[in-house]
C-alpha cells in the first residue's frame, strides 16, 4: 500500500517558514518530521505523522526546486514558475543567505576553495551544524565572492543589489568577502574570543576607511577612469606605503618623549591605571606604529588582528584597563600627535588611528 | 473573411545554456502559422537575447485563425550540425477574434519543451486585423464568446438562453501512428500537442457555427473533453449552452435593473434567431461530413460494435429503484405547458449551467444519469465521427426520457464524461431534471420588465424549486411527500439530490458540507465483450451502493439535500472505482431527516446486541455532533403545530398505500419511512408502527462496511468547511485570501489478493488522508472553506489508484460584523446574477426593515405562532429564515454596538486601513518588486525587467471582494511532459510537481499576456500519468481550462461602506 506519488501544488506557492528553516538547517525529511511532530500547535490539527510527512516532503521538494533560483536571487523576482508574493520572496532569500556565526567564525579569512570545502565535515562536527547546512553556507560565501569579485563599485551595494539582501546581511557578506580576499588570520587561539560580529565591524571600518573606494568622490572618479577593480576589496596600496612614514613617532626619540608627555599630561588624574599607562606608553606606541609600518607586506596584513591583540590588547588587559580607560587613552594618544610640531603626517595618522581606535574598542572585551 | 495576423518577437530571458564550451546560446526564433514560417536573426552568445524583430505578417482565412495556434519555436543556431530546439510556445489567438475580449497579446511566455519543461521565457507581441469590420462575424463563428463558467458570466445579462450545443471531432492519435516508431519522443509529443490544439480550435469553431445558427452569441458552461482512445484515436468533444448575452457596461449596471423598460425592446442580437430557430440546422448540423458512402459504412460498424446500455438510475430523493417510465400526469400549471412547447422544439432540452438567474428554475425533479459501456473500434475515417455521435445520442435520449419520467421537460447542470481502459469505454451523462421558466427561452423575454413577472409566480421563489414537478398520484418512484415546510402549499420530497449549485434564493439552515461516497469493486481481467459485459453487470450495483452511502452520510449529518452531485466511475484492468461527491445542506423547505437506526441480527445474541447498541450510540453521537458543527437548527413550525402535522401524516400514509406504482425491488435491509426530527418525536404517537428512522441492519458484510464507512469519515478540523459547489451555504463574509491548488496522489496496491472490503478501506482512507493533508496544509488560512473540491479518480495501471483534487481555499471573517447584511446581499448578487448586484445599496439599506415586515406577515399566517411572542427569538424558519436570522443578528449587534459604541467605529476604520493595504498589495508594481526591478537593471541581465503580474486562479466563477470587469476569452491548454531521467528529476513526485507548477505558470503567463489578472472557472480536466520506473521514464498529459478575466477590487472604486469589508481582512492569502 505504498504511496507512489504525492504532490500538492498551489497557485501561490505555499511555504512554511518553520519547515524552510529545518530544510536550511540540513535536517533530513525524517528528522524534520520528528521535530515538527513535537512542536507547538500540531495536536490542534490532529496531524498524524503521515500527514506531516507528506507536507514536509512536498515542502522540501518545493525548496529544492526553488534553490536554483535562490542562487540567483534577481531571477526569483521575474521567474514565472512559482507565484510567490514579494515579501515572501524577500524572506526566502534572506533566510537562505543567513549564516550561523559559529560557522562563519570557522572559515572567516580562509580561502574559499575546494580544499576548505573538503574540511567542512570537521567544521560540521566541531560546530554541531549539519554538513548540508555548512555546505550551503560555504557555497553562499563562495557565490557572493565570485559575483562581486568581477564587479566594480561599492562592495556592500553590489552585494545588496545582486543578492537582494537586507542592509545588515549585505554588510556581513561584505565582511566575509573582504576577509576571504585579504585572508586575515582569525583562527589563532588568541583570537578565539572574538565573535564574527567583532570582525564584521572591523571589516566595515577597514572597507570604509582603508580601501581605494574610501577616499571620496574625486578618487572614486579617478578609480573608474583607471578601471581599478575591487576598489572595496583591496586595501589602498598608496595609503599602506604612507603608513611607513609614521615610524618617525617611535624612531625619533624626541618625538616619542614629547608624545608621551603630552598624553600623560592629559591623562593624569583621570584614570586609575595611570601608572600602568605611563610605564607602558613606549611599548604600546611602538606596537601600534610597527603594525602600521609593516602593512605593506601581505603576510603582515594577514596578521593584522593577531598583532593588534598581541601588541596592544593583551598588555592592556594584563594591566586590567577598563574599556573606558582604553577609550580615554587611545583618544588622547591619537589627538596628542596633532600637537607635535615636527610630525607632518597628520592625515595619514588620522586615517590609520581612526580605524585602529574603533577596532580596538570593539575587540577589547572587559 | 480573411484576416491578418501579426507577430513580433521582442526578447528572451533566462535561456538555457546550449553551448557547453562558451556557456552561452546562439538563439533565434521561428514563428509559424499554418504553413507559413518566419525566422528572426540569430542573436549570438547571449542568454537574454534582444531580437526586437520586425512584425511578421500572416494573411490567413478566419477559419484557420480559429483552428490554428500560433507556434513559436526557439532554437539554438549551430553552424555545423542541425539546430537544437530549445522549446516552443503555442499561442491560441482566439481571444483576439472577439471584439469584446483582448485586443493584443503581449508578454513573457515560458518556453516549453516536452522533455525538459520550461526553459527560459520569450516576450512576444501578437495582433490580429480582421478585414471587413462592418459585417464582422456573419460568415464564420469568429466572435462567438466562450465561457467555461457554468452561470451567466458576471458582467453580462442573459437576453436569451437558446439551449444545448454539442460537437465532437475525431482523429488518429499520433502516438499510435507507424511513424511514431522512428521519431523521437519529443517529435511525437509535439505532434500530439499540436493536433489536439488544432482539434480543439476546430471544435470550438464548429460549436460557434451552431450557436450562430441558433441565433446566439455565446456559449456558457463550455465543457470540452479529450478521450484518448489509444489505438482507436483521439476524440475531442464539447458541450455547452448557447446564449445571447448582453454586455452590461459599468454605467448601465446601476440602471439596468431599476429601469428595465428603457432597454431596447428588441435586441439586435436576437433578430437572426427567429429564422434559425425553426430551421432544422439548429440541431446537430454537420455540414462537413455528408458523404453518403461513409455514413453507411459507419452504420454497419455500429451494428458490429458491442454496446451495452446500462440500466440507469434516477436519483430523486429516495428513488433508488429503476426508472419506471411514467409520463408526467396532467400539468398543474399553464406555465408548464408553455415551457413544454418552448422546450419541445429542442432535440435535447439540456443546460450545462449550474447557476441560474433568479426565477429561471421553477422545479427540480432529481438527478438523472445514464451510462453505457462500449467497445472501442478504430476510427477509420477521421472525417466521420458518426459512431461516437450515435453513442452520445443514445445516452442523451435516455437522459431525456428519464427527465420526462420525472415530469420534467429539461435537464440542468448537465455534463458528460468517459472512462477508458484498453478497448472498453464507459460513457456517462448526468444532470438534474427540472422545469424551467419559459421566459428565458422566448425571444425578448427579459425586455418585458422581468421584475413584474416575478410577482406572478405562483409559489414563493425561495422554496419553489423544491416542490415536486411530477404528479403526486403518479410518482415515478416511491418517495415520501410532505407539504413544503416553507409555504405549506406544495408537496416536497423528503430528500433532494441535484447536480446544480444551490439556488441563491434557497433557504438553508446552517452550513453545508462535502459528502463523498467511495467504492471499489474488483473484477476479473478479461478481454473484449466478456470484459464489457462484466463491467456493465457491475455498474448498477455500484451506483446503488454509492447512492446508499450518500444517503446514509447525508442522514448522519442531519441534512436533507445534495447539490453538485457528481458520480465518477473509473475502470481499470481488474477493478472499478466509484466516487460520488456532493455538498449536503439542510433545506428549510424539506422535512427534517430522521435518525439512523441500527438493527442487529434476529438472533438474541447478547454480545451482538451490545455491539449494535454501541454502534447506535456512536451514530447518534455523530449526528448530534454534526448538527452542532454545521449549525443546523431545524425550523420549529410543524413541531408547534401538531394538528397540521398530523393532517399531513394521514394524508401521506393514504398516498403511500394507494400508490399505483409497484414498489421496485429493494434490498430488504433498507426500510425508509416517514422522517421527522427527534424534537418532534416526543409529541408523536409512535404506536402507529411508523418507524421514524432509516434502518440499517447489520446482518451481512456489506452493511458492516456501510457503517464502517459512515463512521470513519473524519469531520474537517475546527475552522474548516468544505463543499464541491460554487459557494458554501451559510458562509458569506469572504476575505480576499484565496489559494487554488491541485493535489495528486497515486497509491500502489501491493497486496495481490485483495477483497472488496479491504480495497474499499484502502480507497476510503486514501481519500480521507488526502483531505486531511489538505486541511493541514491550508491551516494558516483558518477560518477557511474549501470550495469547488473536485476529485477525479483513475486506475492508470493494474495496481495503481490515482486521485487528483483541484479546489480553492477561501478564508472568511468569522465574526459577524454589522456590514454583514449589505455584504450578504452583494455577495449573492456577485455569485449568481448581475441583476441583483445593481442595487446592493438599496438592499442593504432596506433589507432590515423588509425582513421585519416580512416576518410579521408570516406571523399572521400562523396564528398559533403569533400568539407566542415570547418565542420570537428562536424564529428561524420559513421563506425568510435566512433574512430573519440576519435581522436577529442585526438586533443583537445593535445592542452590542450600543454597549461598546466607540469600539465599533474604531474597528471599522481599522478595516478600512486594512483594505487599503490589501489593495496596495495587488497594485501592478508591488512594494518590494521595485527593489528587485532596480537590481535587475543594474545587473544588466533580465531584459525588460518588468515585474511579473500576479494572476489569481480559482475554480469558482467569481473572486470574493472583487468585480470582474472583462472576460478576455477562454483558456484551454493541453500539455505533454515526458522524461527519460525520472530519478534525476526527483522521482515521480518531483516530476509531476514540476509539471503541475509549469502548467500553472503557463496558464498565468497566457492570462497576463491577454491583459488579465485572474482565471475563473479553472479546471483540470485531464491528468493522465504513466510511469515506468524501471526504464527511468514517465509521461504525463494535462488538460486545463478556464476563463481569463480582468478584475478590480471593490475598494478600487469609491468605497461604499457596505462593500468594504468583503475585501478587507486583507490577509494576502495563503503563505
Amino acid at each position: 500500500m505504498a504511496v507512489e506519488l504525492d504532490v500538492f501544488v498551489g497557485n501561490t506557492t505555499i511555504m512554511d517558514e518553520e519547515v524552510y528553516q529545518l530544510w536550511l538547517d540540513g535536517y533530513t525529511v525524517n528528522d524534520a518530521v520528528k521535530v515538527r511532530m513535537v512542536s507547538e500547535g500540531m495536536e490542534e490539527y490532529e496531524a498524524s505523522a503521515e500527514v506531516v510527512m507528506s507536507d514536509t516532503m512536498d515542502q522540501y521538494r518545493t525548496f529544492q526546486m526553488c534553490e536554483r533560483l535562490l542562487h540567483n536571487p534577481t531571477k526569483l523576482a521575474n521567474q514565472l514558475l512559482f507565484q510567490i508574493p514579494p515579501h515572501r520572496q524577500a524572506m526566502l532569500i534572506e533566510r537562505y543567505y543567513t549564516f550561523d556565526d559559529v560557522f562563519v567564525r570557522e572559515v572567516l579569512g580562509k580561502k574559499l576553495s575546494k580544499g576548505t570545502k573538503k574540511d567542512l565535515d570537521d567544521v560540521s562536527s566541531k560546530t554541531g551544524i549539519t554538513l548540508k547546512s555548512c555546505r550551503r553556507q560555504f557555497d553562499n560565501f563562495k557565490r557572493v565572492f565570485k559575483v562581486v569579485e568581477e564587479l566594480k563599485g561599492p562592495l556592500v551595494e553590489n552585494i545588496r543589489q545582486n543578492f537582494i539582501l537586507s542592509d545588515k546581511l549585505a554588510r556581513d557578506y561584505a565582511a566575509i568577502v573582504f576577509f576571504a580576499n585579504n585572508r586575515f588570520e582569525t583562527g589563532k587561539r588568541k583570537l578565539q574570543y572574538l565573535t564574527f560580529q567583532d570582525f564584521a565591524f572591523c571589516a566595515g571600518q577597514l572597507i570604509k576607511n582603508w580601501t581605494v573606494g574610501a577616499v571620496g568622490e574625486s578618487v572614486f572618479l579617478y578609480v573608474l577612469d583607471n578601471m581599478v577593480e575591487d576598489m572595496d576589496v583591496d586595501l589602498d596600496k598608496e595609503f599602506l606605503q604612507d603608513l611607513k612614514e609614521l615610524k618617525i613617532l617611535i624612531t625619533d626619540k624626541d618625538l616619542l618623549d614629547q608624545h608621551k608627555s603630552l598624553v600623560c599630561t592629559a591623562l593624569r588624574g583621570k584614570t586609575k591605571v595611570y601608572t600602568e599607562m605611563e610605564t607602558n606608553f613606549k611599548n604600546l606606541s611602538r606596537g601600534l606604529v610597527n603594525i602600521a609600518a609593516k602593512l605593506t607586506n601581505t603576510k603582515d596584513v594577514r596578521d593584522f588582528f593577531i598583532d593588534l591583540v598581541e601588541k596592544f590588547i593583551e598588555p592592556c588587559r594584563s594591566d586590567r584597563w577598563a574599556s573606558a580607560d582604553m577609550r580615554l587613552y587611545l583618544t588622547h594618544y591619537t589627538n596628542s600627535a596633532h600637537l607635535l610640531d615636527t610630525f607632518k603626517y597628520q592625515v595619514v595618522w588620522d586615517r590609520y588611528m581612526g580605524v585602529i581606535k574603533s577596532c580596538i574598542f570593539k575587540m577589547y572585551h572587559d | 473573411m480573411p484576416g491578418k495576423l501579426k507577430a513580433k518577437i521582442v526578447a528572451g530571458r533566462h535561456l538555457p545554456v546550449m553551448d557547453r564550451a562558451s556557456d552561452l546560446t546562439d538563439a533565434f526564433v521561428e514563428v509559424k502559422f499554418g504553413n507559413t514560417t518566419f525566422k528572426t536573426d540569430v542573436y549570438p552568445k547571449c542568454l537574454n537575447p534582444q531580437w526586437n524583430s520586425e512584425w511578421f505578417k500572416f494573411e490567413v482565412d478566419d477559419e484557420d485563425l480559429q483552428d490554428e495556434p500560433l507556434q513559436i519555436t526557439v532554437l539554438d543556431h549551430d553552424t555545423y550540425s542541425a539546430n537544437d530546439a530549445i522549446g516552443k510556445v503555442y499561442i491560441d489567438i482566439d481571444p483576439l477574434l472577439c471584439s469584446e475580449a483582448a485586443s493584443v497579446i503581449s508578454g513573457w511566455f515560458p518556453i516549453y519543451d516536452t522533455i525538459h519543461g520550461i526553459r527560459g521565457e520569450i516576450n512576444v507581441l501578437v495582433k490580429v486585423d480582421l478585414f471587413n469590420d462592418l459585417n464582422r462575424f456573419r460568415q464564420s463563428s469568429c466572435g462567438v464568446k466562450f465561457f467555461c463558467t457554468t452561470s451567466i458570466p458576471l458582467c453580462y445579462r442573459a437576453a436569451m438562453v437558446h439551449g444545448f450545443v454539442e460537437e465532437l471531432v475525431v482523429n488518429e492519435d499520433p502516438e499510435y501512428q507507424w511513424i511514431d516508431r522512428i521519431r523521437t519522443p519529443r517529435a511525437s509529443n509535439e505532434a500530439r500537442q499540436r493536433l489536439i490544439s488544432l482539434m480543439s480550435g476546430e471544435l470550438q469553431r464548429k460549436i460557434g457555427l451552431k450557436v450562430l445558427e441558433m441565433g446566439g452569441n455565446a456559449v456558457v458552461g463550455y465543457l470540452q473533453c479529450f478521450d484518448l482512445e489509444g489505438e482507436s484515436g483521439i476524440v475531442v468533444r464539447a458541450i455547452g449552452t448557447a446564449c445571447t448575452l448582453d454586455k452590461l457596461s459599468a454605467g448601465a449596471n446601476a440602471n439596468a435593473y431599476t429601469h428595465p423598460n428603457t432597454a431596447p425592446a428588441s435586441n439586435a442580437c436576437n433578430s437572426p434567431s427567429k429564422d434559425s430557430k425553426e430551421s432544422p440546422l439548429a440541431h446537430g448540423c454537420r455540414s462537413t461530413h455528408n458523404s453518403p458512402v461513409h455514413s453507411t459504412c459507419s452504420a454497419q460498424r455500429l451494428s458490429q460494435n458491442f454496446s451495452v446500455s446500462v440500466p440507469t438510475l434516477i436519483f430523486a430523493g429516495m428513488g433508488s429503484g429503476g426508472s419506471v417510465g411514467k409520463e408526467a400526469g396532467p400539468l398543474k400549471m399553464l406555465l408548464r405547458q408553455q415551457t413544454q412547447t418552448a422546450l419541445e422544439q429542442r432535440e435535447f432540452p439540456f443546460f450545462t449551467l449550474t447557476c441560474f438567474p433568479p426565477g429561471f428554475l421553477v422545479h427540480v425533479g432529481g438527478v438523472v444519469s445514464a451510462r453505457s459501456v462500449k467497445l472501442l473500434d478504430r476510427i477509420h475515417n477521421p472525417d466521420e465521427p458518426e459512431t461516437r455521435d450515435a453513442w452520445w445520442e443514445e445516452i442523451r435520449q435516455e437522459i431525456k426520457s428519464h427527465a420526462k419520467a420525472l415530469g420534467c421537460h429539461a435537464v440542468v447542470g448537465y455534463s458528460e464524461s468517459t472512462s477508458i481502459c484498453e478497448e472498453v469505454c464507459i460513457l456517462s451523462a448526468a444532470g438534474t431534471a427540472a422545469i424551467l421558466n419559459p421566459r428565458y427561452m422566448r425571444e425578448g423575454c427579459l425586455d418585458i420588465g422581468s421584475g413584474d413577472h416575478r410577482f406572478d409566480e405562483p409559489s414563493p421563489p425561495s422554496c419553489g424549486f423544491c416542490h415536486i414537478p411530477y404528479d403526486e398520484l403518479n410518482m415515478p418512484f416511491p418517495a415520501q411527500l410532505t407539504y413544503c415546510y416553507q409555504c405549506r402549499r406544495q408537496k416536497v420530497p423528503d430528500v433532494l439530490f441535484t447536480t446544480i449549485d444551490l439556488p441563491t434564493e434557497a433557504a438553508v439552515s446552517g452550513k453545508g458540507c462535502l459528502i463523498q461516497a467511495r467504492l471499489c469493486r474488483l473484477k476479473k481481467k478479461a478481454q473484449g465483450e466478456v470484459n464489457a459485459t462484466s463491467i456493465s453487470n457491475l455498474l448498477p450495483f455500484m451506483e446503488y451502493e454509492l447512492h446508499t452511502q450518500l444517503m446514509n452520510k447525508l442522514k448522519l449529518r442531519s441534512m436533507n439535500a445534495l447539490f453538485g452531485l457528481r458520480i465518477q466511475i473509473s475502470i481499470g484492468e481488474n477493478m472499478l472505482l466509484g466516487l460520488a461527491s456532493a455538498t449536503g445542506v439542510y433545506l428549510s423547505a424539506l422535512p427534517t431527516p430522521g435518525g439512523i437506526q441500527i438493527a442487529g441480527k434476529a438472533s438474541g445474541d447478547l454480545s451482538n446486541e451490545q455491539h449494535v447498541l454501541s454502534i447506535q450510540k456512536r451514530i447518534n453521537d455523530a449526528m448530534a455532533k454534526n448538527k452542532e458543527m454545521y449549525h443546523i437548527n431545524p425550523p420549529k413550525l410543524f413541531a408547534l403545530d401538531p394538528e397540521v402535522f398530523h393532517g399531513i401524516n394521514m394524508e401521506l400514509s393514504e398516498e403511500a398505500a394507494g400508490s399505483p406504482i409497484p414498489e421496485p425491488k429493494q434490498r430488504s435491509r433498507l426500510f425508509r419511512s416517514q422522517s421527522e426530527s427527534s424534537d418532534e418525536l416526543s409529541e408523536l404517537d409512535l404506536s402507529h408502527g411508523k418507524k421514524d428512522a432509516f434502518v440499517l441492519e447489520i446482518d451481512d458484510t456489506d452493511a458492516v462496511e456501510d457503517i464502517h464507512s459512515l463512521l470513519t469519515d473524519a469531520p474537517p478540523p475546527a475552522g474548516f468547511y468544505s463543499c464541491n459547489t460554487e459557494v458554501m451555504p451559510g458562509v458569506y463574509n469572504w476575505t480576499s485570501g484565496l489559494q487554488m491548488f491541485t493535489s495528486v496522489r497515486v497509491l500502489r496496491l501491493s497486496n495481490a489478493n485483495l477483497t472488496n472490503q479491504s480495497l474499499n478501506k484502502i480507497f476510503t482512507d486514501m481519500c480521507e488522508n488526502l483531505l486531511k493533508s489538505l486541511y493541514f496544509k491550508l491551516r494558516s488560512m483558518i477560518p477557511c472553506c474549501l470550495c469547488h473540491v473536485n476529485f477525479t479518480v483513475a486506475v492508470p495501471e493494474d495496481e495503481l489508484i490515482q486521485v487528483a483534487v483541484t479546489a480553492v481555499a477561501m478564508s472568511f471573517d468569522k465574526e459577524p460584523i454589522l456590514e454583514k447584511l449589505g455584504d450578504r446581499a452583494v455577495f449573492k448578487g456577485a455569485g449568481e446574477n448581475e441583476d441583483q448586484l445593481q442595487f446592493p445599496m438599496e438592499l442593504c439599506a432596506e433589507s432590515a426593515s423588509v425582513a421585519i415586515s416580512n416576518l410579521t406577515a408570516k406571523f399572521t399566517g400562523v396564528p398559533e405562532y403569533a400568539g407566542g411572542p415570547s418565542r420570537a427569538t428562536s424564529v428561524d424558519y420559513g421563506s425568510f429564515a435566512d433574512r430573519c436570522s440576519t435581522w436577529l443578528e442585526l438586533i443583537r449587534l445593535k445592542a452590542h454596538t450600543i454597549r461598546r459604541g466607540s469600539v465599533k467605529t474604531s474597528r471599522r476604520t481599522q478595516s478600512l486601513a486594512r483594505s487599503v493595504s490589501s489593495s496596495e498589495r495587488c497594485s501592478p508594481l508591488p512594494e518590494g518588486r521595485s527593489r528587485s526591478l532596480r537590481s535587475t537593471r543594474s545587473s544588466g541581465g533580465g531584459g525588460g525587467g518588468t515585474a511579473v503580474t500576479v494572476v489569481k486562479m480559482t475554480p469558482l466563477s467569481f473572486l470574493p471582494g472583487t468585480r470582474l470587469i472583462k472576460y478576455l476569452g477562454i483558456i484551454n491548454m493541453f500539455f505533454i511532459r515526458e522524461t527519460t531521467s525520472l530519478r534525476e528529476e526527483g522521482g515521480v513526485s518531483g516530476f509531476l510537481h514540476t509539471f503541475i507548477a509549469e502548467v500553472f505558470a503557463m496558464v498565468r503567463a497566457h492570462v497576463a499576456a491577454l491583459g488579465g489578472n485572474a482565471v475563473v472557472s479553472y479546471s483540470m480536466k485531464e491528468c493522465v500519468f504513466m510511469e515506468n520506473p524501471n526504464k527511468n521514464q514517465a509521461q504525463c498529459l494535462i488538460n486545463v481550462s478556464g476563463d481569463a478575466v480582468v478584475f478590480v477590487r471593490d475598494t478600487d472604486q469609491e468605497a461604499t461602506p457596505t462593500l468594504i469589508h468583503t475585501s478587507c481582512g486583507g490577509t494576502d492569502g495563503p503563505t
